[in-house]
């Protein structure tokens, strides 16, 4: 990973006001830490066009800093990239051109509490289950959380589109947070509604290109009473959607739907390594509510499952399935390493992306699984993962072409990438619609002219990641791909 | 020499590259929340490990902090306990910490524990002789530490047996086996260091001198339960010993909460009240290694007019001391801000006393609380039986 020359970095260092130079650093081991995240492209591929080693990193305890930091940052025309927790896979949170890694860890304050009008005010680098502890003291709960609520904070869930289990019913986070401080590039400090100028909306999913979220106020739920899973096998994906369709159809929705396909040809994949062990292809339906709630929702499915003549997996691994929510990356045990892509697919395409999904394994002789739970009447997180190993370079490289046709496969049954940082900026305009693009340019152009916050993503890719030669380049690793599969030089 | 841990660069490589950057592992590493700093997570130590072992040769030419990150560790186990891809995290930092003590990457606080050990095979500069000068108060010493025919051997450890602050736990101990009939066999100056700030180092080959003696010191004694006062040591024998024997060995390894939990159930520990509202502290090696809970809470719940309350984190979501791992003797400064979110949750749960199963924690809580002045009083279980039973 390259970086900018030492003694550029000590005259960078010595130019903070001093009050930020306590909470700076500018050892060369602790900016390592920042040049990479869950994803494994590190190293060779983005060490010549990237320059993903930060200057300095800087670990704020407050606003102030945020805004000290960000007013010495337009002075001097340095970059800025917020991070949270790192969790994200593009690069979303990974220095593309040096500059300032601004570590929002420490600004997890929780609190003040409103308990009679449900809500909470959060540091942005809170954790999202530490969150949902201290809500559960007060018998609160969020509403929606995510699948990576043990590592991401709130902020880093915001800012990358935060959806997650109960968005079925409550929607996205976006519709929890009632205000917004975010500090803007040149240090304004803004406090923001839905209806103020700039509007919470803007920022949401925003991907901390727009200004640095510092605190947000929260919409909270009355804890559940009551809870109850149950989970169903299939013998194919097209019975496992027309269920799932007909468990949404009406006013009732329950909490959580998760499906998960891990087939090749047909036969299920036993090396998945959840440990309620399941079918092939099996749908969960999680419900949370007050007892009445959920006996309702219970006697509704289970007339589902008569009319639809359906094998209903015993109660302890629904339950299992529930508890291991945090941990479907289980996967990678059986790896050494894992690729994939996710996804907001539309509902009634699920059977046809995962059958598309099932003749590529089958096509380039790779096991892959598919899951996701249901985030609204019309879409699901989808997730497609398949094993690799990172280790053995041009194996790797190869399978990267894989995870491109993952993504080309999605998009023909009209999904949306999810999340764009680095890696995903060829697929921009099937995650946004031309206007929705321009709207985005417009308030980047309106709120961060000189380009400080997070550059180098979404919209201002590099020239490696331009559309064409980005397609190009995939159409070339896939042909190489094939030819050294059928000389028998790849292993699945 | 049965000294077969796997430490090779393989081993270590297909461990390390087994890791999913996910950072599960961060939010319950003590030593990342007290420093903040992403370098000092579990997942970093991971990530930068390795690069390191994508080098050639492996691990050549270490940044010097990437030895200080990894000796920052307090041994918790809460990185292994919650890692969705089942790393074993406790086996690598093991592993990478044999190759940095091989290099000569050691703490020196940690180089002149390991020559005192060597020396005097206890950690402290002190005879090895004076190991059960803790309990010249009792009556009888010393005939009465080594009875004829014993039921069971105990196991002291360096810290209990040396440190003036906590060498009242033994000798509570002793106490109560007297008043319930116990002949238990303390090992004395035949106790040597059980090993833990070697393993944990990974210098297997010098704990393997020290468990040797202990091994046979008890198998003389023919006894078939070794007690154990120190977690850590029970640790150590519980993992490395059955190494060193070559195969289980011929007795039991039992904590002496166990123990006193069992007479507990058997009648055998008459009990004066307590009416205090009490908490119980679950150390790392008790707990998340040796999976031990519900003992010392078996002995609390059956002292009478005991309130017992329990803190915000318990049984294995129990936040580490600060302690443990040696981090005490390496950095005690971050030892003792590690320690503060426990203070902090001891002082809110409006408790009178804290008890301990552990002698590090015991002294950590007790200078602690005393700092912030608190009226908590901090005691180790044996000491709460000894001051409650009555005469049999
Ligand atoms: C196992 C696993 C499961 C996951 N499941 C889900 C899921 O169910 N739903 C889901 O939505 N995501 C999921 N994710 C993706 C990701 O973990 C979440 O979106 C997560 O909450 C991101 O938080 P973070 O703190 O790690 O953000 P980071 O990765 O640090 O940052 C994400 C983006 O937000 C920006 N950012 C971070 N903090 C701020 C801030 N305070 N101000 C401005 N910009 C900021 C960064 O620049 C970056 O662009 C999952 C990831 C993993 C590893
Ligand atoms: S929890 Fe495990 S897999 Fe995840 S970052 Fe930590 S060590 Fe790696
Ligand atoms: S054992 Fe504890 S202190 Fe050491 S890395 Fe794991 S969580 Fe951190």
């Amino acid at each position: 990973m390259s970086g900018t020359a030492g003694d550029t970095v000590s005259e960078l260092m010595a130019s903070l006001p001093p009050e930020l130079k306590k909470v700076a650093t500018d050892s060369h081991y602790e900016r390592l830490a920042y040049t990479h995240d869950m994803s494994s492209l590190d190293g060779f591929l983005t060490s010549d066009w990237l320059k993903t080693l930060p200057d300095l990193v800087v670990l704020p305890r407050n606003v102030q800093q945020v805004a000290a930091l960000l007013k010495w940052a337009a002075e001097h025309r340095v970059p800025v990239t917020p991070r949270g927790a790192g969790s994200t896979s593009l690069f979303q949170s990974v220095p593309a051109k040096g500059g300032v890694l601004l570590d929002l860890n420490c600004l997890n304050t929780i609190g003040p509490w409103n308990l009679e009008r449900p809500s909470v005010q959060v540091g942005a680098g809170t954790i999202i289950y530490e969150l949902q502890e201290e809500a559960k003291k007060r018998g609160l709960s969020l509403a929606t959380f995510p699948s990576s609520a043990p590592v991401g904070t709130i902020g880093g869930w915001f800012n990358n589109g935060g959806r997650g289990y109960g968005s079925l019913q409550h929607g996205s986070l976006l519709n929890q947070v009632e205000r917004l401080e975010v500090v803007l590039a040149g240090g304004e400090i803004v406090q923001c509604t839905h209806q103020s100028d700039p509007p919470i909306q803007w920022f949401f999913g925003s991907e901390g290109t727009l200004g640095v979220v510092t605190s947000l106020e929260l919409k909270l739920e009355p804890k559940p009473t009551s809870e109850a899973h149950m989970a169903f096998g299939f013998s194919n994906i097209g019975e496992l959607q027309r269920f799932l369709l007909k468990t949404i159809d009406g006013p009732f929705l329950p909490y959580n739907l998760t499906f998960v396909s891990a087939t090749l040809g047909g036969q299920p994949i036993r090396r998945i390594n959840w440990d309620a062990i399941l079918p092939g292809t099996f749908l969960a339906v999680d419900f949370f509510g007050d007892a009445d709630q959920v006996e309702q929702g219970v006697q509704r499915v289970r007339w589902l499952k008569l009319e639809h003549e359906l094998h209903q997996l015993p109660k302890w691994q629904a339950e299992k399935f529930w508890a291991d929510r945090f941990y479907n990356f289980r996967l990678q045990r059986t790896g050494p390493s894992l690729l994939g892509a996710e996804t907001l697919m539309p509902l009634n395409k699920i059977s046809s992306y995962v059958e598309g999904i099932g003749a590529l394994a089958t096509g380039s002789q790779k096991p892959m699984i598919t899951f996701g739970y249901v985030t609204s009447r019309q879409e699901a997180y989808v997730t497609t993962m398949f094993w690799t190993d990172e280790a053995r370079t041009v194996q790797y490289l190869l399978d990267l072409s894989l995870v491109n046709s993952i993504y080309r496969t999605a998009f023909k049954f009209g999904a949306k990438p999810l999340g764009i940082g680095l890696w995903n900026t060829p697929y921009l305009k099937y995650a946004y619609s031309a206007s929705e693009r321009r709207k985005i340019r417009e308030r980047k152009e309106r709120l961060d002219p000189s380009g400080i916050i997070n550059p180098g993503k979404a919209h201002n890719p590099p020239v490696v990641l331009k559309p064409r030669l980005f397609g190009a380049s995939m159409t070339a690793l896939r042909i190489f791909r094939k030819i050294l599969q059928r000389l028998g030089r790849v292993e699945s | 020499m049965g000294v077969e841990k796997d430490f090779s660069f393989g081993k270590l490589h297909s461990e390390a590259f087994s890791c999913i950057q996910c950072g599960y592992c961060r939010r319950v590493c003590p030593v990342y929340r007290a420093l903040g700093w992403e370098s000092t997570s579990p997942r970093n130590k991971v990530y930068q490990l390795q690069n390191l072992l994508s080098t050639y040769p492996p691990l050549a030419n270490l940044p010097e902090e990437f030895s200080q990150r990894f000796w920052q560790c307090t041994n918790c186990r809460r990185c292994t306990q919650v890692c969705p891809t089942h790393l074993d995290l406790m086996n690598l930092w093991q592993g990478v910490k044999h190759h940095l003590g091989k290099k000569g990457y050691e703490p020196a606080s940690l180089r002149s524990t390991r020559e005192r050990v060597k020396r005097n095979k206890n950690i402290f500069s002190l005879a090895n002789e004076n190991r059960s000068f803790w309990a010249m108060p009792l009556q009888g010493y010393p005939k009465v530490l080594k009875p004829e025919n014993p039921d069971i051997a105990v196991f002291v450890g360096c810290v209990a047996s040396f440190y003036p602050l906590v060498s009242g736990i033994p000798l509570a101990l002793a106490n109560v086996f007297l008043k319930a009939g116990v002949k238990a066999y303390f090992l004395g100056a035949d106790e040597h260091c059980c090993g833990n700030p070697l393993t944990t180092a990974g210098d297997l080959a010098t704990a393997e001198i020290l468990a040797e003696n202990n091994i046979s010191k008890v198998r003389e004694l023919g006894v078939d339960k070794l007690v154990f006062i120190c977690p850590s040591c029970q640790s150590t024998w519980l993992e490395e010993y059955p190494r060193y024997n070559k195969g289980q060995l011929p007795f039991r390894l039992l904590h002496y909460t166990e123990y006193l939990a069992d007479l507990v159930d058997q009648g055998g520990l008459d009990l004066k009240p307590y009416p205090r509202r009490v908490s119980y502290h679950d150390s790392c090696d008790l707990g998340r290694h040796l999976g031990i809970y519900e003992a010392p809470r078996r002995i609390l719940r059956a002292i009478p007019e005991l309130e017992f309350v329990e803190l915000a984190n318990h049984h294995q979501d129990s936040l580490c001391c600060g302690a443990g791992g040696n981090l005490y003797m390496v950095d005690q400064k971050l030892a003792n801000k590690i320690s503060q979110p426990r203070l902090d949750q001891i002082e809110e749960s409006g408790i009178d006393t804290l008890v301990t199963a552990c002698a590090e924690c015991r002294q950590v809580f007790t200078l602690g609380l005393q700092d912030r002045k608190s009226p908590v009083r901090v005691l180790d279980i044996a000491e709460l039986v000894a001051e409650l039973i009555r005469e049999g």
